[in-house]
């Protein structure tokens, strides 16, 4: 994007590019009041404690692009509240979620050695504000979370150059339009023991999406059964009932982490006022499955979309779900 | 960026209406998983048991469909085209004792490898899987046999699946989008045309390497001579430590200067090591492995090397182009981590 050698075509001589000096890599964190972020235990089941929520602003100085999501929980933190912990990430500029509800904070966010490298990259503007509203779903304990975001930062000397500005001019404009997303099931899936169970994963009108990860996640306390793969699953694209497998897939072969997604072969376009549907069928045989199936990729804002192009699939209820207790 | 990319291959800016808009052709190429044949009837919802160690696994199959929508397809069926190779096995999840697997293509009469691969050396799981740096491209009707051994142990449940895009070139839809059903026909025929010429192989040895404690011997490996062979990568599995070093047979030319050890210089399917840069063997060559025991304990070792076999004769560069060589896929710059060529 920015080169780091400028060779003179004279002489071939090879000097470092000065843009080097003012377009440098750096670190978001929230404000030191918020870092870490202490949420309470859930007072009952279905009923999350949210927590205060969490202000990221652009800087004065310079644009940034913000490409990764690093967060961790402190070792005091119980395994229930960690795997329950959640997130909903609202750009308050533009007013967009980032995804369709909360999103749990493991599909969110990676590890210093891992972390989660968007599919999409934001743009944050001087003084642009990003929130991050935390639940937490548990009634076990209470959560501590830390969090960054890495990013590429354009500082103030550098826009005064006509390259960058040109740089800087494109990426205003695709943020415009594009976004990260996380798309998570309309509702929280829960397969009985042994049994089946369907989810839908529904577009809003306004998006289309290019899906390009899938992270799972499973809760049970069964002993019986495939305790390792857990579920299976088998994918539709609801629109045309077109199935993406053959043959139902196990957790591990179509679902990563945040640390390492599942990177989709080809990224999954799904048209606005679609939906993905899901068959899952719960591998353990004793207890019941709560599964947390997100994909991850580019939202893009389709403006003046004609109502009549698409025909509208009906949402099952979206109430507003929670991740139970 | 990742996005820039998606952005020249998936929506193109209307100047116009001053916004982007989607293509719609790839709506029609799709992210896909390729089970086991359910044709097979000893594939039961996908799981598919190898039978204990010493006795006979009947082969198994992964199969591509044919459809089309009256002949929209202009005869090019609905590809398949395998980025990576994930495998599942819940019921015996130790290194040691694991299963074999040879690849056959029925279709073109090819086997895929050289000899039976250990599956931890070519498949992984979705959060690592094993990434096809050439595609695998499966014609409609045309089928994959796979061929399971147990090495140790009891029958187990596996699942294996290939991950990729499913291409639909005869999609009702292009009726509407003309120029995008065209741009995705034209795309599958360069697909289906460069698979007569290139496909990915995977070279071991004639099977395992079995070593008592402190032991160094020679193995051939053998791709063949009916095409050159391009090496990629290289993943391992073994039972104790181990060193080794590579030489071309023929020639003595060596990829090291002395030996490498296992923990240096061997990968595994989720994470093997790569060549910097591919090494060629031609057709009539073959590599020498020179293998040393480090465990000071008998040491079975599992040693394949990824790569593709290419169909094609050397020519100089100035006469290809003088033939209006039209350089391909294959002249991408080589990555330093496991991605797929485009």
């Amino acid at each position: 994007m920015i080169p780091t050698w400028v060779e003179d075509p004279k002489n071939g001589n090879l000097y470092i590019n000065d843009l080097r000096k003012w377009v440098k890599g750096g670190v978001i964190v929230p404000p030191a009041a918020m870092n870490p972020l202490t949420v309470a235990a859930a007072p009952a089941a279905g009923i999350p404690t949210l927590g205060t929520p969490v202000v990221y602003e652009g800087a004065q100085d310079g644009y940034r692009e913000i490409f990764s999501m690093v967060g961790a929980f402190d070792a005091a933190v119980l395994a229930d509240p960690q795997a329950r912990f959640s997130v909903q990430i609202t750009d308050q500029a533009y007013r967009r979620r980032y995804m369709n509800r909360d999103i749990l904070v493991n599909h969110v966010f990676g590890t210093p050695g891992n972390p989660l490298f968007l599919a999409n990259e934001i743009w944050l503007e001087n003084q642009q504000v990003l929130i991050f509203q935390f639940n937490n779903n548990s009634v076990a304990g209470p959560v501590i979370f830390r969090q960054q975001m890495e990013c590429r930062t354009f500082q103030a000397q550098s826009l005064s150059r006509n390259d960058v500005t040109a740089l800087i001019n494109q990426k205003r404009r695709e943020g415009l339009f594009f976004n990260p997303f996380w798309l998570t099931s309309d509702n929280p899936i829960i397969i009985p023991a042994g049994g089946q169970a369907t989810a839908f994963f529904s577009n809003a009108r306004d998006y289309y999406l290019l899906l390009r990860y899938i992270i799972a996640s499973a809760i049970s306390t069964g002993i019986a059964g495939d305790l390792q793969e857990v579920f299976s699953v088998r994918f539709f694209d609801a629109t045309n009932n077109r199935p993406l497998m053959n043959q139902p897939m196990t957790m591990t072969m179509v679902s990563g982490n945040s640390n390492f997604p599942y990177v989709l072969p080809q990224p999954w376009s799904i048209e606005p006022v679609t939906q993905i549907r899901a068959d899952f069928q719960n591998l353990i045989t004793d207890q019941p499955t709560e599964v947390f199936m997100t994909f991850h990729g580019t939202g893009c804002f389709v403006a003046n979309q004609n109502p009549w192009e698409n025909q509208r699939v009906d949402n099952p209820a979206v109430t507003m779900p929670t991740y139970g207790a | 960026m990742a996005i820039l990319r998606d952005k020249a291959t998936f929506f193109y800016w209307d100047e116009r209406r001053q916004m982007y808009i989607p293509y719609y052709r790839n709506k029609e190429i799709v992210p896909a998983w390729m089970g086991l044949s359910a044709n097979d009837p000893a594939v039961n919802n996908g799981v598919f048991v190898v039978a204990a160690a010493g006795a006979v696994t009947a082969p198994t199959f992964f199969a591509q469909p044919y459809s089309s929508v009256e002949g929209l397809d202009q005869n090019l069926g609905t590809p398949f085209e395998v980025q990576n190779i994930i495998f599942a096995d819940s019921t015996d999840t130790t290194a040691a004792a694991a299963f074999t697997v040879l690849l056959t293509e029925i279709g073109d009469s090819r086997r895929l490898m050289n000899f039976p691969c250990h599956i931890r050396t070519i498949a992984g799981t979705a959060l690592t899987p094993a990434i096809l740096r050439e595609p695998l491209v499966i014609p409609s009707l045309h089928t994959i046999q796979a061929t399971f051994n147990k090495i140790a142990g009891g029958a187990v449940n596996i699942r294996m699946a290939l991950g990729g895009r499913q291409y639909f070139p005869w999609a009702p839809e292009f009726l509407r989008y003309r120029q995008d059903g065209d741009a995705l026909r034209a795309r599958v025929r360069a697909m289906l045309q460069r698979r007569q010429t290139v496909q990915p192989f995977w070279l071991t040895t004639d099977g395992p390497i079995q070593l008592v404690g402190g032991a160094q011997a020679d193995f051939i490996l053998k791709p063949g001579n009916d095409a050159q062979f391009e090496a990629f990568a290289i993943a391992a599995v073994s039972t104790g430590n181990f060193a080794w070093s590579l030489e071309d047979a023929k020639t003595f030319q060596t990829l090291m200067n002395g030996q490498v050890t296992q923990t240096n210089a061997t990968g595994n399917a989720l994470f093997p090591t790569i060549f910097s840069t591919p090494y060629v063997l031609p057709s009539d060559k073959r590599f020498r492995l020179r293998v040393l025991d480090l465990s000071a304990a008998p040491n079975t070792i599992w040693f394949t090397i990824w790569g593709r076999k290419i169909y094609a004769p050397f020519m100089e560069v100035r006469n290809a182009m003088a033939d209006l060589a039209v350089p391909t896929m294959a002249d991408q710059q080589t990555l330093i981590v496991p991605a797929p060529m485009q």
